[in-house]
């Protein structure tokens, strides 16, 4: 029961949020697999800042979608690789980057699992 | 209420759909970036009754759609929930000095998401009921009570009651810093008010504003007008000014007619300023409280110097530490 409303809405509100869950777990290879281009990306002299750059847009969005679909661990994760990008601010080089590839990696860990388990 | 809703991830746009439908918002609109939400907005038929924006999108950001929906004349009152994932102050405060009305963060609890639109839907009515009360032909005949609040627009840090306090309960709710809460009173106001027409009396209030939110500069602080003469302010405690800086302050600036004019009612200004409330540390999010203790720290002030600005000042005016 959703606090709140009735019955059928209640019904047609959980309906709709195991639609979008649904979504959401469809989506989780692609976008494990984009994590890991970026993740090569980032060893790329030349494409490594625009890589982290990328790499903070979609934590971002990863934050922002997954607690609300019943995958609260992997955005957690999400959120601090992004808090990680923002706190290098102007500081953000090649060689501070590895704490990023370590919570990446986390976070790759936690959306595989959590695709296994789906 | 027709609303639209802007948000750069697909799943979100469906999320915020699904639930604002099951709660019996049907008339929802959806936009996945800001330059479409414009494209969305001049399209409309009927105007939009209540926006929620998301703020980090690529291209134009969601507070710089802000500014652009308050720039529209049919829309410089409409309720606007920001929307987003990043939880900083520094985040908060740039969305409600672009005029956003409330804010609710990612991920959604679906039952304070709806909380946050039936208060939207509220603040809409509300304005509603102002604004048609306004444009009515006899509106001089109702002329808003001394105690009641006055609509004022554009000034920097200044937001209606409302929205005040939907800010503190976000503040609140990050418990990122302490946040204060300090009363000015202008009691002069009261005159002005009994001589004046509701047009003069609301020019007068937002002059006042304006030199209290001049005042205020660099604290971060909002100020809102709640009637009577009083204007609360809120912002972080450590950044709050002493009372007896924005007295003086506010003394010079309040008497210099280049900022503050009544063309009906010819008076000098005073302003007491009274001592800092904050929220104590068991009260609930949507406890305020401190609001109203910090507009009771005024009546120390009036036992003492009934007749506006005290000569004395530190004694019973209390410091903001206090």
């Amino acid at each position: 029961m959703v606090h709140g409303l009735d019955a059928n809405s209640a019904a047609q509100l959980n309906a709709g949020l195991a639609r979008i869950r649904e979504r959401f777990i469809s989506s989780l290879s692609d976008r494990i697999d984009s994590f890991y281009e970026l993740l090569s990306d980032l060893q790329d002299d030349t494409r490594w800042a625009e890589s982290c750059a990328e790499l903070r847009a979609n934590a971002h969005k990863l934050h922002g979608i997954c607690g609300s679909v019943g995958f609260a661990a992997i955005g957690e994760n999400a959120a601090r690789l992004e808090q990680k990008i923002d706190s290098l601010g102007p500081d953000l080089h090649r060689n501070n980057i590895d704490d990023v590839r370590s919570l990446l990696n986390c976070l790759l860990d936690e959306m595989e699992q959590n695709l296994d388990a789906a | 209420m027709k609303i639209l809703a802007v948000d750069d991830d697909e799943l979100i746009r469906e999320l915020l759909l699904a639930t604002l439908e099951a709660h019996g918002y049907t008339d929802v609109t959806l936009a996945e970036s800001g330059e479409d939400a414009l494209r969305k907005i001049s399209a409309a038929g009927t105007p939009f009754d209540a926006f929620m924006i998301d703020i980090q999108m690529p291209g134009m950001d969601g507070i710089e759609l802000v500014r652009l929906v308050r720039d529209m004349s049919r829309y410089r009152e409409t309720p606007v929930v920001m929307i987003t994932a990043m939880n900083q102050k520094d985040y908060i405060d740039r969305a409600f000095l672009a005029g956003a009305t409330d804010y609710v963060t990612k991920p959604f609890d679906t039952t304070e998401l709806i909380t946050r639109i039936r208060l939207a839907d509220k603040l809409q009515s509300e304005t509603r009921r102002a604004s048609a009360a306004l444009a009515g032909p006899h509106h001089e005949k109702h002329k808003p009570a001394y105690g009641e609040p006055v609509a004022i627009e554009e000034i920097k840090g200044y937001v209606s009651n409302g929205v005040l306090q939907n800010y503190v309960m976000i503040m609140k709710d990050q418990k990122q810093l302490a946040i204060g809460a300090f009363a000015i009173r202008v009691p002069e106001l009261e005159r002005v008010h009994a001589g004046s027409s509701s047009e003069e009396f609301a020019y007068v209030v937002t002059d006042v504003a304006e030199v209290i939110s001049d005042t205020l500069v660099g604290t971060q602080a909002f100020v809102s007008y709640i009637g009577a003469g009083v204007f609360l302010c809120v912002g972080p405690k450590r950044m709050l000014p002493e009372a007896e800086t924005v007295q003086d302050h506010l003394f010079t600036m309040l008497n210099d007619s280049d900022l503050v004019y009544c063309e009906d009612v010819a008076t000098n200004f005073s302003a007491q300023v009274g001592a800092v409330s904050s929220p104590k540390l068991l009260e609930r999010r949507d406890d305020l409280r401190f609001l109203e203790r910090a507009v009771s720290n005024l009546h120390s002030i009036q036992r003492h110097h009934p007749l506006g600005r005290p000569s004395g000042l530190a004694g019973h005016l209390a410091s903001h530490a206090a």
